[in-house]
C-alpha cells in the first residue's frame, strides 16, 4: 500500500515538473522553430507543428549583412571580458585579503553600482564620448560595459577568494614564495569557480546589452542586439529573417549556459545572497 | 591591485553622474544650442508638474508591484515544488536559466511574435477560448502583456534566489513540526515563509531595481505605446533625451530616476527590518 502511494506522488510530481519546463521552454522553442518555417507557415492563423524546414531566413539574414554585427559583438564582448577580468580579479583578491579604513564603504559602493539605471549614465556619457571621439567605436563600448560588469567581477571573485583558506597562502609565504606567485599559483586556481562564473556572466551580460549600444553606436560598431532592429524596415518587418537573427543572437548564450550552467547558477545566487 | 579598478569605476560612474546633475541645471537642447542657459532647479519643478512624468511614474510602479508580486508568488510555488531532491535537478535548473539568460531584446521579440494579432500563438490560444484581444495595441492590456513577458523571463531568477534560501533551512525543524502534527500548509506558512523572508526581500530588491531599468522589451514590443500606456520612467527619459534631444530635461529625469531607485531600495530594506524586529 505504501509503495503505491509513493508512486502516485512521484507521477504527479513528474507531470508538474514537465508542465513547468514546457511553460518556460515553449516561447523559446517557438522562436527556434519559427526561424525554420517558410513564411506562409509562420503567417497561418492556426499554428503548424509539422512543417518542412527551410534555411531561407538564415540566408536572408546573412545577405542583409548580419555577419558584420556578429563580428562587432564578438570583438567588443570578448575584449571587454578580458579587460574586466584583468581589472576585476586583482581587485577582488585585494578586497578579500586586505583590511583598510573605508572598506565597508567601498563594498557598499560596488554593490551600489548595480542600482544605477543605465539611462542615467548614458546621457552624460553620450556627450562625453562625442567630445572624446569615442562614439561608435569598439573602445567606447568596451569601457562603458565596465560600469556594470566590473563590480560584478570584483564582487564574485572576492566572495570566491574569501573561501580560499588564508593558511594555504601563509604556508606558501613561509616557504618563501613571492606574493605574485602565491597569487597566480595558489589563489587563482583555488578561486576558479568564482572566476569562471564572473567570466561567463560578464560575457553574457555584455553580449545581451542593448541600451548603451543603441545610443553609443551608429554604423561602425553596432552590435548584434541593435542589429536586430535593422530588420524593421519602413512598412515591412522581415519576420523570418528577424526570427533567424534572433536565434543567432541567443545561441551563444544558450550554449554557454549548457556548458557552465552550474557555475552561472552559483555565481548568480552567491552574488545575490551576499546582501 | 585594487586601485586601477577603483579609479576606472569612479571615472566611469561618478564623473558621468556628476555631469548628469550638472546638465540637469541647464536649459540644454542639442537642437537649440544657442539657447543653452543656467536655470537652476527649474527642470525639476517642471517635472513636478509634468503629466507625462506622472504617467511614466505610475506605469513604473504598476509594473513593479504586479511584476514583483507575481514573480515572488510564482517563485515560492515553484521553489516548494522543486526544493526536494530528484534526478536531473541540475539539468532542470540549467534549463530554467534560459529565459533570464537570453538577451532581453530577444525576449521582447519572442513575446512580440506570440502576441501578434494575426498569427501569434497566444492570440490563437485565446481565440480558442473565444477571447479576442489585441494585447499590445490595447492601452488597458499592453502593460499587463509586458509584465507577463517579464514574469516569464525573471521568475527563474527569483526561483534561484529562493531555492538558495531553502537550502539554509534545516530538515529537523520540519520533522519536529510533523511530530507535533503540523500539516503541509502549516509547515509552509509558519516555518518556511518566515525563514525564507530574507531571500524574498533580496529578490524583491533586485526585481524592483531591474524593472526600473527595463528597456529593450518595451522598446521592441510597444515602443512605449499605445499612446503612453507602457512608457515607464526609463522609456520617457530616453524619449526626452534622444528623440527630442533635450539633454537638460532628460538629465533631470535621469537624476530623479536615480533618487527614486535609492528611495525605493531604502524603503524596502527598512520595511523588512522592521518586520523582523517585531
Amino acid at each position: 500500500m505504501k509503495y503505491r502511494h509513493r508512486s502516485l506522488n512521484e507521477i504527479l510530481f513528474l507531470i508538474l515538473l514537465v508542465f513547468i519546463l514546457i511553460t518556460f521552454i515553449l516561447p523559446l522553442y517557438h522562436l527556434i522553430t519559427m526561424s525554420f518555417k517558410p513564411l506562409k507557415t509562420i503567417f497561418s492563423r492556426i499554428p503548424v507543428f509539422i512543417f518542412w524546414p527551410t534555411s531561407t531566413h538564415y540566408q536572408s539574414a546573412f545577405e542583409a549583412g548580419f555577419l558584420r554585427y556578429i563580428t562587432n559583438s564578438l570583438i567588443v564582448v570578448s575584449l571587454h571580458t578580458i579587460l574586466s577580468l584583468v581589472l576585476g580579479i586583482p581587485a577582488g583578491y585585494s578586497l578579500s585579503r586586505l583590511d583598510f579604513r573605508g572598506k565597508r564603504f567601498l563594498l557598499f559602493g560596488i554593490i551600489g553600482a548595480r542600482i544605477i539605471a543605465p539611462i542615467s549614465i548614458v546621457i552624460p556619457i553620450f556627450l562625453i564620448y562625442i567630445w572624446l571621439k569615442l562614439l561608435d567605436t569598439y573602445l567606447g563600448l568596451i569601457l562603458v560595459y565596465l560600469t556594470f560588469n566590473l563590480p560584478l567581477v570584483i564582487w564574485l571573485t572576492k566572495t570566491s577568494f574569501d573561501e580560499v583558506p588564508i593558511e594555504i597562502e601563509a604556508a606558501a609565504q613561509i616557504d618563501g614564495a613571492s606574493t605574485m606567485s602565491i597569487f597566480t599559483r595558489i589563489s587563482i586556481p583555488l578561486g576558479m569557480p568564482g572566476i569562471i562564473a564572473s567570466a561567463v556572466l560578464t560575457w553574457i551580460f555584455a553580449w545581451n546589452e542593448f541600451l548603451y549600444a543603441l545610443i553609443l553606436t551608429q554604423r561602425n560598431a553596432q552590435t548584434i542586439t541593435v542589429g536586430l532592429s535593422s530588420f524593421f524596415r519602413f512598412e515591412l518587418v522581415e519576420w523570418g529573417a528577424l526570427a533567424a537573427a534572433s536565434n543567432i543572437v541567443a545561441v551563444p548564450v544558450i550554449i554557454l549556459s549548457l556548458l557552465v550552467g552550474k557555475y552561472m547558477i552559483q555565481g548568480l545566487t552567491k552574488g545575490a545572497l551576499q546582501l | 591591485m585594487l586601485v586601477p579598478s577603483i579609479i576606472i569605476l569612479i571615472v566611469l560612474i561618478i564623473v558621468p553622474l556628476a555631469y548628469l546633475f550638472y546638465n540637469s541645471l541647464f536649459y540644454f537642447r542639442l537642437t537649440e544650442m544657442v539657447n543653452k542657459r543656467f536655470v537652476g532647479i527649474e527642470n525639476y519643478s517642471i517635472i513636478s508638474r509634468d503629466g507625462q512624468f506622472f504617467n511614466a511614474l505610475s506605469n513604473t510602479f504598476v509594473y513593479i508591484a504586479i511584476g514583483t508580486g507575481a514573480q515572488v508568488m510564482l517563485g515560492l510555488l515553484l521553489a516548494e515544488v522543486l526544493s526536494r531532491k530528484f534526478r536531473g535537478k541540475d539539468l532542470v535548473r540549467t534549463i530554467l536559466l534560459f529565459p533570464m539568460i537570453i538577451p532581453p531584446i530577444t525576449v521582447g521579440i519572442i513575446w512580440w511574435f506570440l502576441y501578434h494579432p494575426t498569427w501569434g500563438f497566444i492570440t490563437y490560444l485565446l481565440n480558442v477560448i473565444g477571447v479576442h484581444i489585441n494585447w499590445l495595441s490595447n492601452p488597458g492590456t499592453a502593460l499587463l502583456a509586458i509584465i507577463l513577458a517579464d514574469t516569464w523571463e525573471w521568475t527563474p531568477f527569483v526561483l534561484l534566489i529562493l531555492m538558495a534560501g531553502y537550502v539554509a533551512i534545516p530538515e529537523d525543524i520540519y520533522e519536529a513540526a510533523e511530530m507535533d502534527g503540523a500539516t503541509g500548509w502549516h509547515k509552509f506558512f509558519h516555518i518556511t515563509l518566515p525563514l525564507i523572508k530574507p531571500s524574498i526581500v533580496v529578490a524583491i530588491i533586485f526585481r524592483t531595481v531591474d524593472i526600473i531599468k527595463v528597456f529593450p522589451k518595451i522598446f521592441v514590443m510597444t515602443g512605449g505605446g499605445p499612446g503612453n500606456a507602457t512608457e515607464t520612467l526609463n522609456l520617457y527619459t530616453y524619449r526626452v533625451g534622444f528623440t527630442y534631444s533635450d539633454i537638460g530635461y532628460s538629465s533631470a529625469l535621469g537624476f530623479t530616476t536615480l533618487l527614486l531607485t535609492l528611495v525605493l531600495t531604502l524603503l524596502i530594506t527598512i520595511f523588512s527590518i522592521k518586520g523582523r524586529a517585531i
